[in-house]
C-alpha cells in the first residue's frame, strides 16, 4: 500500500514519533505549536487525526477521566507501524525534492 | 460553576454538533487546555474567547462538504443521530448559499406568524380566556328589558332598580345567589394626600355569588342588607391596601373617610380582584345607601348577577325570567311616560357581556385580517418553495445518481423546511413581543372603559395580556405546515423521475418544469392578489371612517381646552354652599395667568354617562305624557358657551343675574328648538323638564349650536342647557381655555383649588384633544392596524407575483432569445410576458372584487359614514393593486428584453 500524507498530517506524526506512546491532543497541538510555531485550530486537529485514524496511520485508545476535564476521559493516540511507514514515504520524497535547493531557494525568496 | 468553567453555551453548541466518544475526547481536551493553560496564561475573558473560537472551528469542520456522506450506507455507520446532524449541517449550507430566499422566507414566517401571536393574544385575552371567577360559566348577568321609545318591537335591555331586584330575588328559583353591583367613585381623604377612586356598591352576596373570597377580614353578611342605613363599612382592594397602609394586617377595624364619611375597614380583596367594573378598590354595601333613595323603584342602577344553581341550564332560567320579568311589570307599572308595552325581564352569560359589541367586532376583524396576512404569507412560502425546487431537481437527480434513497432526500428537504420554520418561527416571537409593547404603548392608559350601550362592564388593558404560547405554537405549526408540504413536493417529484431522464433535460429540464408548474403557482398567486385586495378595501373603509371622524362638526371648539372633574361633597356642601363655591373658584381660576376663560358644566363630552330626562310644554300637560320629547341635560355656567366656544345661535347665554331667586330660564339646542316648535321662534317660549325644580315652565333665552356630546359618531340629538346657579351640580367638570400646556396648567389650578378647600381633589384632568383621542381611538387603531396588515398583504403579493414571473421569465429565456432571433420587436416580448401576468391579477382581483362585496358588511357597524361596498374606495383599491402589480411583474419582464439571441440559444 503506498499512500502518502499532507503536509499537516506530517507534522502530526512528526509529533507523535517524537513523544512516543498514548500522547494526548493536547500535547501533540503543543508540539506544532512549539517546534513549528504554527497555531493549529480544533477543527483542523481533531479532523486530521480522524482521518489518520481512519486510515489505520495511528491507534487511540481512552484513558482516564480527570477533573480539569469536567470528568470527561481522554483520548490517547499512538502511531502505528502504517503510519511511520506513510510518514517516511512522503518526507523522503519530500527531502529527496529539496536535496541542494537550500541556497537557490534562499536567493529566490530574498 | 464559577467563572471559570469554559462558556455554557459553547459547551451545548459542542454536544449539539459532536456525537458520543467524540464528544467526550475533544470538549474534555478543550475544557482542559482552557482550565490549566489559557486561564493562568491569559485571563478568563481570553480563555472564554478561545474556547469560542475552538468551538466555533469544529462547528465549521462539521460543516465541511467532506463530512457529508450521502451515500445510503453513511447511516449505518453514524447511526441514525449522525445522518440528522449531516442533514442540519447540510441545511444550513443550503439556505446560506441562497441568503435572498432565505432572508424572504424567514421574514415572511415572522410577520406572519408574528402578528397573528400578537393578534391571537389579544382574542384570547379579551374573549376567550375564562373570566378570573369560580365556574366563570355558570354567572350570569340578568336584565331588565324595557320597550323602546324610538323603535316600536324592539326591547332595551335595562339595568335594575333596587325595588324590582327585591322582588325578583324573593321568587327566584333558578339561581343559587344573586348580587347587585353599581360603580361608584369617591374622594378618599384622611391618611395622606385626598384621592379619587373608584369602587363598587354591592349588596352582601356578590362575593360569594362570584366565589371570592376576602384575603384578609370578613365578607359582608346578609343581614347587614337587611339593616337599613348600616353604619359604613368598606372592602379595600389589595393594591389600596399595600399603598395606604403599607400591608399592613391590623389594617382591619381603622376607618377611611369615602365622601368624608369615615368607613370602618372589615377586610381585604384578594390581589388583582377588582370587581366586575375592572376598577374598583373599594367595595361598599349598597346598604349604606339612604333608604328613601333605594326605596326608588325607577331609580335604574344597578347590575344583577347571578349564579345558577346546579343542575338548571340557562335555558331553563330564561323561561323563569320571563315569568319574574311579568311579575315585576304587575308589581311596578310603568308610568305612562315609559312606553306603553310591558316591561320583561332576560339574562346573558357573565362571559358574552366582558366587552361591547363593537370592540368584540373590532378584535375579531383584526383577527380575521391578520389570518388573510398569514394565509398570503404561507401562499407565498409554497410559491418560493415551488420554485426553489424546480431550481434544484438537477442536485436532486445527482444525489439520486449517487445513490441516495427517496427517503433520505425527503429527510434532507424536511430538514431545510424545519429550519426555515424555526427561524421564522423565532424571529416570529420577536415581532409578535415587539407588537405587544408597542400596543400598549400607543394605549396609554392601558385600561379603558368600554362606553357600550347597556351592560359592558369590563375593561381593556393590553398592558396586562401576557403574549400568548399557544397562538404561537398554533401559527408556528400552520407555517411549518405550509413550510413541510411545499418543500417536500419537489422532492416527492423528482425522486420519483428515473434518474436518466431527468439527467438528460440538462438545461432544458428547467424549461420543462417551469412551464409545468407555472398553473399552480398562477393560482397561487391569483390567491394572493384576491386577498390582498379584500384587505386593502378594508383598511381604504377604515381609514376613510377616520377622515370622516376627523372632519365631524363637534359643536365645539377642542384646542387649547382643558378639563378635569372636580366633586363637591356632599355631607359638608349644601346646595347654598355649592352655588357660592364654585363662582368663587372659577373667578380665582379665571385670574390666573394664560387664561382666557373658564366654566363649570356637569358632564365633559365623549366621557358618557350624561344626563337625561324629558321635557314638554306647561301650557298643554302639567306631567310629562308618553309623546313627551326625551332630552339631553347640561348644566352650564354663564361663560360655558364661550369657554367651550359653543355658537348661540339666537338669543343670550345664562347672566350672573340668573341665579337662585330669579326668574328661571334655559336654552336649548338646535334640534330641540326644531323637535319642540318646529317653524316656530323658541325665544319666550316656556318648557317643562323633568329634573327637580325646573318642571314649573322656564322661559327659553337661547338656541345654542348642536354639539356631539356622547360620542363623535353619533349625532346631536335635542339637549336642554340649565343655569348653573340656579341648579346646583356638585359633580361637575371645570372647562379652562388657554394655550397654555396642561403640564403648565394643572399645577396652578390645583393650587388654587386648595386656597378654597384642601379637601376637594382635581381628578381625571384631560385636555380636550385627548378626550377626543379616546373617543375615536377603536376607529383610529383598526384604521391603522388593518392599513398595517394591508400594507403587508400587499407587500407579499407583489413579491409573489414577482418571483413567479421572474421564473417564467427564466424557463422562457430560449424562447424568448428564439422570438428575438427571429425578428420579434421589444414591444411584443413585453406584451407576451405582462399579458400572462396581467391575466392572472385581472382574475385575482375579480375574485378579490367578488369576496370584498360578500364579507365588507361584516365591518358595517364598525364604519362611520362610508357605506362598506363603496364603489369608489373599491374601484380606487383594485387600481392600486394592479398598478403595484405591474410594476413588480415589469421589473423582471425587462429582464427578458435584455436577452442576447446568442447567448439564449448558446446555453444548451
Amino acid at each position: 500500500m503506498r499512500e502518502s500524507v499532507g503536509e499537516f498530517e506530517q507534522l502530526i506524526l512528526f509529533a507523535l514519533v517524537r513523544l512516543g506512546a498514548d500522547v494526548s491532543a493536547i500535547a501533540i497541538r503543543e508540539q506544532i505549536d512549539a517546534r513549528a510555531g504554527r497555531a493549529v485550530s480544533s477543527g483542523a486537529l481533531y479532523t486530521a487525526l480522524e482521518r489518520l485514524e481512519t486510515r489505520g496511520f495511528v491507534v487511540s485508545r481512552f484513558g482516564d477521566p480527570t477533573p480539569e476535564r469536567g470528568g470527561k476521559r481522554k483520548r490517547l493516540y499512538t502511531i502505528e507501524p502504517a503510519g511511520a511507514r506513510a510518514l517516511t514515504r512522503s518526507y523522503d520524497a519530500l527531502r529527496k525534492m529539496a536535496n541542494g535547493l537550500g541556497a537557490k531557494l534562499g536567493t529566490l525568496g530574498s | 460553576m464559577d467563572a471559570h468553567d469554559p462558556p455554557r453555551l459553547a459547551g451545548w453548541l459542542l454536544r449539539l454538533i459532536l456525537s458520543g466518544d467524540r464528544y467526550e475526547s475533544i470538549a474534555g481536551d478543550l475544557e482542559e487546555t482552557f482550565r490549566v493553560s489559557r486561564v493562568p496564561l491569559y485571563g478568563v475573558r481570553q480563555a472564554r474567547r478561545w474556547f469560542w473560537r475552538e468551538t466555533m472551528s469544529l462547528a465549521l469542520a462539521r460543516l465541511r462538504p467532506h463530512t457529508i456522506d450521502l451515500r445510503p450506507s453513511a447511516r449505518h455507520r453514524g447511526g441514525p443521530m449522525l445522518g440528522f446532524r449531516q442533514d442540519l449541517a447540510y441545511g444550513v449550507r443550503t439556505l446560506l448559499r441562497a441568503p435572498g430566499f432565505t432572508c424572504i422566507a424567514v421574514l415572511t414566517l415572522a410577520l406572519g406568524v408574528g402578528a397573528n401571536t400578537a393578534i391571537f393574544t389579544l382574542v384570547n385575552g379579551l374573549l376567550l380566556r375564562p373570566l378570573p371567577f369560580h365556574e366563570p360559566d355558570r354567572l350570569m348577568l340578568v336584565h331588565l328589558t324595557m320597550p323602546s321609545r324610538e323603535e316600536p318591537g324592539v326591547f332595551e335591555e335595562v339595568v335594575w332598580s333596587y325595588p324590582k331586584a327585591q322582588t325578583f330575588n324573593a321568587q327566584q328559583q333558578s339561581f343559587a345567589s344573586t348580587a347587585l353591583v353599581t360603580p361608584r367613585q369617591w374622594t378618599l381623604t384622611g391618611a395622606g394626600e385626598p384621592e379619587r377612586i373608584r369602587g363598587e356598591l354591592v349588596t352582601a352576596r356578590y362575593l360569594s355569588t362570584l366565589g371570592v373570597t376576602p384575603q384578609i377580614g370578613r365578607d359582608f353578611t346578609p343581614q347587614e342588607d337587611a339593616t337599613p342605613d348600616l353604619a359604613p363599612i368598606v372592602l379595600i382592594d389589595h393594591a389600596l391596601w399595600q399603598q395606604r397602609f403599607g400591608g399592613d394586617p391590623r389594617v382591619l377595624g381603622r376607618t377611611i373617610a369615602l365622601a368624608d364619611v369615615p368607613h370602618t375597614i372589615v377586610g381585604v380583596l384578594p390581589a388583582g380582584f377588582r370587581g366586575l367594573t375592572g376598577a374598583a378598590q373599594a367595595l361598599v354595601p349598597m346598604s349604606t345607601l339612604p333608604v328613601r333613595q333605594l326605596q326608588q323603584p325607577w331609580a335604574h342602577g344597578y347590575y344583577l348577577v347571578a349564579r345558577l344553581k346546579p343542575g338548571i341550564a340557562a335555558m331553563q332560567a330564561q323561561t323563569e325570567l320571563r315569568l319574574l320579568g311579568d311579575r315585576v311589570n304587575a308589581a311596578f307599572p310603568p308610568p305612562g311616560n315609559m312606553g306603553q308595552q310591558a316591561w320583561s325581564a332576560g339574562a346573558i352569560p357573565l362571559d358574552g357581556a366582558r366587552l361591547d359589541p363593537r370592540m368584540r367586532r373590532a378584535v375579531l376583524v383584526l383577527a380575521a385580517a391578520v389570518g388573510f396576512v398569514l394565509l398570503i404569507g404561507c401562499v407565498n412560502l409554497a410559491n418560493l418553495l415551488l420554485a426553489r425546487g424546480l431550481t434544484r431537481q438537477r442536485e436532486v437527480a445527482v444525489r439520486v445518481a449517487l445513490g441516495a434513497s427517496r427517503l433520505r432526500l425527503m429527510r434532507q428537504f424536511l430538514t431545510e423546511s424545519l429550519l426555515l420554520a424555526l427561524c421564522g418561527g423565532a424571529a416570529g416571537l420577536l415581532v409578535a413581543f415587539g407588537a405587544m409593547k408597542a400596543a400598549a404603548r400607543l394605549l396609554p392608559d392601558a385600561a379603558v372603559i368600554v362606553p357600550g350601550r347597556g351592560l359592558s362592564l369590563t375593561r381593556v388593558g393590553i398592558g396586562l395580556i401576557d403574549l400568548d404560547l399557544t397562538a404561537l405554537a398554533f401559527t408556528l405549526a400552520l407555517a411549518v405546515a405550509t413550510a413541510l408540504l411545499f418543500g417536500l413536493l419537489p422532492a416527492w417529484q423528482a425522486s420519483r423521475w428515473s434518474v436518466a431522464q431527468t439527467m438528460k433535460m440538462g438545461g432544458a429540464g428547467a424549461l420543462a418544469q417551469g412551464t409545468r408548474g407555472f398553473g399552480v403557482r398562477a393560482a397561487l398567486v391569483l390567491t394572493e392578489i384576491a386577498l390582498a385586495l379584500v384587505l386593502l378595501v378594508a383598511s381604504g373603509l377604515m381609514l376613510q371612517s377616520v377622515r370622516n371622524l376627523q372632519q365631524t362638526a363637534l359643536g365645539f371648539q377642542p384646542d387649547g381646552l382643558l378639563t378635569s372633574r372636580l366633586s363637591v361633597p356632599r355631607a359638608t356642601y349644601d346646595t347654598g354652599r355649592t352655588a357660592r363655591f364654585v363662582p368663587e373658584l372659577l373667578d380665582r381660576i379665571r385670574a390666573l395667568p394664560g387664561v382666557t376663560a373658564v366654566a363649570y358644566g356637569d358632564c365633559p363630552p365623549f366621557a358618557g354617562g350624561c344626563s337625561g330626562t324629558v321635557a314638554w310644554f306647561p301650557e298643554r300637560q302639567s306631567h310629562p305624557t308618553p309623546d313627551s320629547l326625551g332630552v339631553g341635560l347640561q348644566w352650564a355656567t354663564p361663560d360655558y358657551f364661550t369657554t367651550l366656544g359653543i355658537r348661540l345661535v339666537r338669543g343670550r347665554a345664562f347672566s350672573p343675574d340668573d341665579r337662585e331667586g330669579r326668574p328661571k330660564v334655559l336654552i336649548v339646542n338646535e334640534q330641540a328648538a326644531r323637535a319642540l316648535w318646529p317653524g316656530q321662534d323658541p325665544l319666550g317660549k316656556r318648557l317643562s323638564v323633568g329634573q327637580g325644580n325646573f318642571e314649573d315652565g322656564p322661559e327659553v333665552i337661547g338656541i345654542a349650536a348642536d354639539v356631539r356630546y356622547r360620542q363623535v359618531e353619533t349625532a346631536p340629538t335635542p339637549d336642554v342647557y340649565l343655569p348653573f346657579a340656579q341648579a346646583p351640580v356638585r359633580d361637575g367638570v371645570l372647562f379652562v381655555r388657554s394655550p397654555l400646556s396642561a403640564a403648565a396648567l394643572t399645577p396652578a389650578i390645583r393650587a388654587e383649588l386648595h386656597k378654597v378647600d384642601p379637601n376637594i381633589p382635581l381628578s381625571d384632568v384631560k385636555t380636550m384633544g385627548h378626550r377626543l383621542g379616546d373617543a375615536t381611538w377603536r376607529t383610529r387603531l383598526l384604521a391603522d392596524l388593518l392599513g398595517l396588515f394591508a400594507a403587508l398583504a400587499l407587500l407579499l403579493a407583489a413579491i409573489g407575483l414577482y418571483g413567479v414571473i421572474a421564473q417564467a421569465v427564466e424557463a422562457r429565456t430560449r424562447e424568448i432569445g428564439l422570438r428575438l432571433a427571429l425578428g420579434a420587436a421589444q414591444r411584443d416580448i413585453l406584451r407576451l410576458i405582462l399579458g400572462r401576468s396581467l391575466a392572472m391579477v385581472g382574475a385575482g382581483i375579480a375574485v378579490g372584487i367578488a369576496l370584498s362585496v360578500a364579507s365588507m358588511s361584516v365591518i358595517e357597524s364598525l364604519l362611520f359614514e362610508v357605506t362598506p361596498n363603496d364603489p369608489m374606495t373599491i374601484a380606487g383599491l383594485a387600481l392600486l393593486l394592479m398598478t403595484v402589480s405591474l410594476v413588480a411583474s415589469y421589473v423582471p419582464a425587462r429582464r427578458a428584453l435584455r436577452v442576447d439571441p446568442l447567448t439564449s440559444l448558446r446555453t444548451e
